[in-house]
């Protein structure tokens, strides 16, 4: 492997530890005092928390009629600080980018970069959220005004709905899609959002191909990992004794959750080739087509003027 | 304590001879579907039915008598009557306006003074007239509005014109009928007519009578909706008149059913052509002239009529278990349809086995469109309504679970008659316990939600709505007495559910379901009240099972166990000063010599004046266990055990066999609590998840 390569690799398993590390974190913070609400309420269930996993859910109903006045305020308190991590993750993803972006750099150059990155993040993210949102309102609005039950059946209505809703809902995930080009064009040298975000709209129009190619395996990826991860799961019953089968699960849920930070990283890379591209390209950017492919070559190498040197 | 009382005489033998008598028609052991087909391939139905060989049922048990004894006849159907005693009799023709959502009736209703005591007058029950305006007792109350989520938009009533009894010289007695309802002057739903001379005992009088029904938007179960026509408490129906000269009757409650008596009903309908129509009892007669359609029903041994009647329905029809299975769907909800047909399939079986054969050659489900949900959920003689989204068969057992239900009523309910108004916890409470019953069996552990990793069995969701409504009045007691609806939910189905599975659990399930197949063989074609019941519970799972019914459902007692204050120490020698022979001696302590040996202690209590006996785990740091028994007498238990290894927890209950426990979190003691690894390993990756979905 080529000092290139090493540090591509090198660059690749740092952004994913980032994004993994900050997202195991992130989440226990989340779990813990909400699961420690549950789980005080179980400690007095033979078994303690195994009754939660017996099947029937006797246990697990009681639980949860028991809680009615804990379990739902620990449930608001872990709304509102996921809400504030998830804002603090735009962080270790800059931080993940940045590495992504100049692979030779230190650590600690990413850091103070992305520490630079993170309000313009912010703020592409907030308009995001708000364009997303003003989406679902609008679609919502309009789907649920449209007669279809007067003169349909119920099934052909609905089905009908769905079809349509599928728009609204296409629209979402591109608003993501744009939101992640945003930042790879930051990251690649835009000086702010606007005009990173007329780059990213540039690119998702001329070269939508190439984002398609870069996207549909994390995107596809992700929830079928999850799925799998669900049905291959359920013959371990975790409500019988011993640490075995817990620890297996702990250890398969978190593979899915690496594997999903491994498949994003690497339609970031994908992201930030084409916005280098589209850098590089003293045309439209149209003329170049890199053709990469998740593991061709990548943004570090192509050093934009401000990239430190070695 | 209960009194063995034979059986009349008359059904004493028969019951003998027509066992043997196969010829006649129907065998004891033959479908009533057969009884059916052979009496009107023939035109002979009616004598067929009438035969006196057949076993009748009776109608003499009152509240104030101690309940008879059954016996062990009864845990099998030969010994079921095939008919009921004929009280009250409908032969009505309905024709109906689908524009104007009105039906204009006639007919004539035969009755019988089957009471030991004259009939001075008649109570009808007009219950259409609940939703004549909203002063009514049902539309006034703040759950009259329950199903439908308004009140009522159209408003609907019934005016009866005419009411003539030829026997007493043909006065129209419609002319003394009371205006309102007798204890309601707001109401119309509970009228008494006075008769020109009273009905004698014994007496059969006909009344012939004619009525106008303005259908109501549905409100609750009945009227019409768009195009769609759920018609039921549609027709004047008289109240049922106790043996001791009671009538039962009462202004129809937005959270009260109904009671009435067993009869034949031979039914024209009379609707636009295009509809499809759908009713109790067998269809007999169907012709199609000028845009009309004319359909005869015909049952007998039924205490109600209804029918529905839409453009839209689609059709499935199949013959299960001897009887002809119709259900009517909307277009769209041909999972559903097959689903409720696998219900019933499971349903005919496993209740006919369990509580005795279905007795009628039809049954009709009855799956109402998604924009009229307040007409389904209900239980007919021979029809019952469901509903669900369309794709509810698809994603979960519900549609089964409310078929279940309702297929259930058809023998608690149906044909074990009892006053749905006065003791709601004998149809609805013993239906819940019978459709949970037959969810498992056919589903499972996972009968109420089946995910991956999660199953949960719908006595999980009852025992939550039971416990949480524990302390909060008697199961027994009349539906108008309910505070709320939820309440009654509670109580009625929920806690009746739990407390007959915490018998099933805690005395046996082959017990109980014994008890309930010769409750409900014994009492078929009858009315029987909360003590035969528990008399049934009584003599075939014994009397701490009854007492325990009895407490639970008549008396609203209640059980929580604790566990607490739970010690494990090392067994000393001897040690101080002791007197020997004269001599003071002197012995050091020594707990090395003991240390190999420990004295494990918890308490548990039982809270509440609800006795259940209940099993107690001890559990040691070696994980061993033992398990004790405790009888339940009393407050307090103190386990003590000797053992190699120091206890380290006790689980009450930890087969979870006392469902009925108000609260499970205490049941167990632990000498140090375990952390909940489990919990926070979902937890944590379910905000992993999230934060991958959600986040940046």
């Amino acid at each position: 492997m080529t000092r290139r390569g090493q540090d591509r690799f090198v660059a690749s398993a740092r952004a994913v530890m980032l994004q993994y590390g900050y997202r195991v974190v992130a989440a226990f913070v989340v779990a813990f005092p909400a699961a420690q609400t549950i789980g005080k309420i179980a400690a007095s269930f033979p078994g303690g928390d195994r009754a939660l996993f017996e099947p029937g859910g006797f246990y697990l109903l009681e639980a949860l009629r028991l809680g009615g006045a804990p379990v739902p305020g620990a449930l608001e308190g872990a709304a509102v600080v996921g809400a504030l991590l998830a804002f603090v993750g735009l962080f270790p993803l800059a931080v993940a980018l940045e590495v992504l972006r100049r692979p030779s750099a230190s650590l600690a150059d990413a850091v103070r970069r992305g520490a630079a990155r993170f309000p313009t993040f912010a703020v592409v993210g907030a308009v995001t959220v708000l364009a997303q949102t003003a989406v679902i309102t609008l679609a919502s609005a309009v789907l649920g005004a449209l007669p279809f039950h007067s003169f349909l059946n119920e099934r052909n209505a609905d089905g009908l709905l769905v079809v349509l809703a599928a728009v609204p809902a296409l629209v979402v995930f591109a608003l993501g899609v744009v939101e992640d080009l945003v930042r790879a064009e930051l990251v690649s040298g835009a000086e702010a959002w606007v005009p990173a975000l007329l780059r990213a709209l540039r690119t998702l129009r001329f070269r939508p191909g190439d984002v398609l190619r870069r996207l549909w395996l994390p995107s596809l990826g992700a929830p079928l990992l999850a799925l799998g991860a669900m049905f291959a799961t359920t013959g371990i019953d975790v409500s019988r004794p011993g640490a075995v089968r817990i620890s297996t699960v702990f250890v398969m849920h978190q593979l899915v959750v690496l594997g999903i930070v491994v498949l994003r990283t690497g339609w970031f890379r994908g992201a930030l080739a084409l916005a280098d591209s589209a850098a590089t390209d003293p045309g439209d950017g149209l003329a170049v087509d890199l053709n990469v492919a998740m593991s061709g070559p990548v943004p570090g190498e192509i050093e934009p003027h401000d990239a430190p040197s070695e | 304590m209960a009194r063995n009382v034979p059986l009349p005489p008359a059904r004493a033998a028969c019951t003998v001879v027509a066992a043997a008598v196969t010829w006649l028609g129907p065998s004891l052991s033959t479908t009533h579907a057969d009884v059916l087909a052979q009496a009107e391939s023939s035109s002979t139905r009616t004598a067929a039915l009438d035969a006196e060989c057949m076993p009748r049922a009776v109608q003499t048990l009152r509240e104030d008598e101690p309940p008879p004894s059954v016996g062990a006849a009864f845990d099998d159907d030969r010994a079921l009557p095939a008919h009921a005693a004929t009280v009250v009799s409908y032969t009505l023709e309905a024709k109906l306006n689908a524009e104007a959502r009105t039906i204009d009736g006639k007919g004539t209703i035969r009755w019988k003074n089957a009471s030991a005591k004259p009939a001075p007058e008649l109570y009808f029950h007009l219950y259409l007239n609940a939703f004549k305006n909203n002063g009514t007792l049902f539309l006034r109350s703040p759950f009259g509005e329950s199903r439908s989520g308004h009140g009522a938009t159209h408003w609907g009533y019934i005016d009866v014109t005419h009411a003539v009894v030829p026997e007493m010289g043909g006065v129209d007695i419609w002319a003394n009928a009371a205006a309102r309802s007798t204890d309601d002057p707001d109401d119309e739903t509970d009228v008494a007519v006075r008769l020109p001379r009273p009905v004698a005992p014994g007496e059969t009088i006909t009344i012939d009578v004619a009525w106008k029904s303005q259908l109501p938007e549905i409100v609750e179960r009945t009227g019409y909706l768009r195009d769609f026509f759920m018609v039921g408490q549609w027709f004047p129906k008289l109240a049922r008149r106790e043996a001791d000269g009671t009538w039962v009757h009462f202004p129809f409650h937005p959270e009260s059913e109904f009671y009435s008596d067993f009869g034949a009903y031979d039914v024209t309908l009379d609707v636009p052509e295009n509809l499809v129509v759908g009713a109790t009892g067998v269809r007999t007669d169907e012709h199609v002239a000028a845009g009309r359609r004319r359909e005869r029903y015909r049952i007998d041994d039924v205490h109600d009529f209804a029918w529905t009647a839409w453009a839209s329905f689609e059709e499935r029809d199949e013959t299960l278990d001897g009887v002809r299975v119709r259900v009517l769907f909307p277009p769209g909800n041909g999972e559903n349809a097959d689903a409720t047909l696998a219900a019933v399939k499971h349903g005919l079986a496993f209740y006919g086995a369990a509580y005795g054969r279905y007795p009628y050659p039809v049954l009709t489900v009855v799956h109402p469109p998604e924009y009229a949900p307040a007409a389904g959920g209900m239980e007919y003689p021979t029809l019952i309504t469901t509903g669900a989204p369309w794709y509810a068969a698809s994603f979960s057992s519900f549609v089964e679970r409310i078929t279940l239900h309702e297929l259930g009523h058809q023998w608690f309910y149906g044909l074990v008659a009892t006053d749905e108004h006065a003791w709601p916890f004998l149809d609805e409470g013993l239906t819940t316990y019978a459709e949970s019953s037959a969810m498992r069996a056919m589903f499972g552990a996972g009968n109420g939600v089946h995910l991956p990793g999660l199953d949960i069995d719908g006595d999980a969701y009852l025992r939550n709505l039971a416990a949480s409504a524990g302390h909060d009045g008697i199961v027994a007691r009349p539906a108008a007495q309910f505070p709320s609806f939820s309440e009654l939910g509670s109580l009625v189905y929920a806690r009746t559910g739990i407390v007959l599975d915490t018998v099933a659990r805690v005395w046996g399930q082959a017990a109980l379901d014994r008890a309930l197949g010769r409750y409900a063989r014994r009492y078929r074609f009858d009315h029987p009240g909360p003590k035969h019941f528990i008399a049934v519970v009584r003599e075939v799972v014994g009397d701490d099972a009854a007492d325990f019914v009895e407490g639970a459902l008549l008396e609203g007692k209640t059980v929580d166990f604790v566990a607490k204050d739970l010690e494990a120490t090392k067994t000393r020698d001897k040690a101080g000063l002791f007197d020997r022979n004269g001599v003071r001696e002197t012995v050091a302590p020594n707990e090395a010599r003991g240390g190999d040996r420990y004295s494990g202690q918890v308490l548990v209590y039982r809270h509440g004046n609800l006795r259940v006996p209940v099993d107690v785990e001890l559990r040691f740091a070696d994980g061993s266990t033992v398990k004790r028994n405790w009888d339940g007498h009393g407050e307090l238990h103190t386990f003590v055990e000797q053992s190699a290894s120091p206890l380290v927890a006790a689980n009450v209950d930890p087969n979870l066999r006392v469902l009925i426990d108000d609260d499970l979190a205490n049941n167990g003691a632990v000498k140090k609590p375990s952390f909940a690894s489990r919990v926070l390993e979902r937890a944590t990756y379910l905000v992993e998840l999230l934060l991958g979905a959600l986040g940046p």
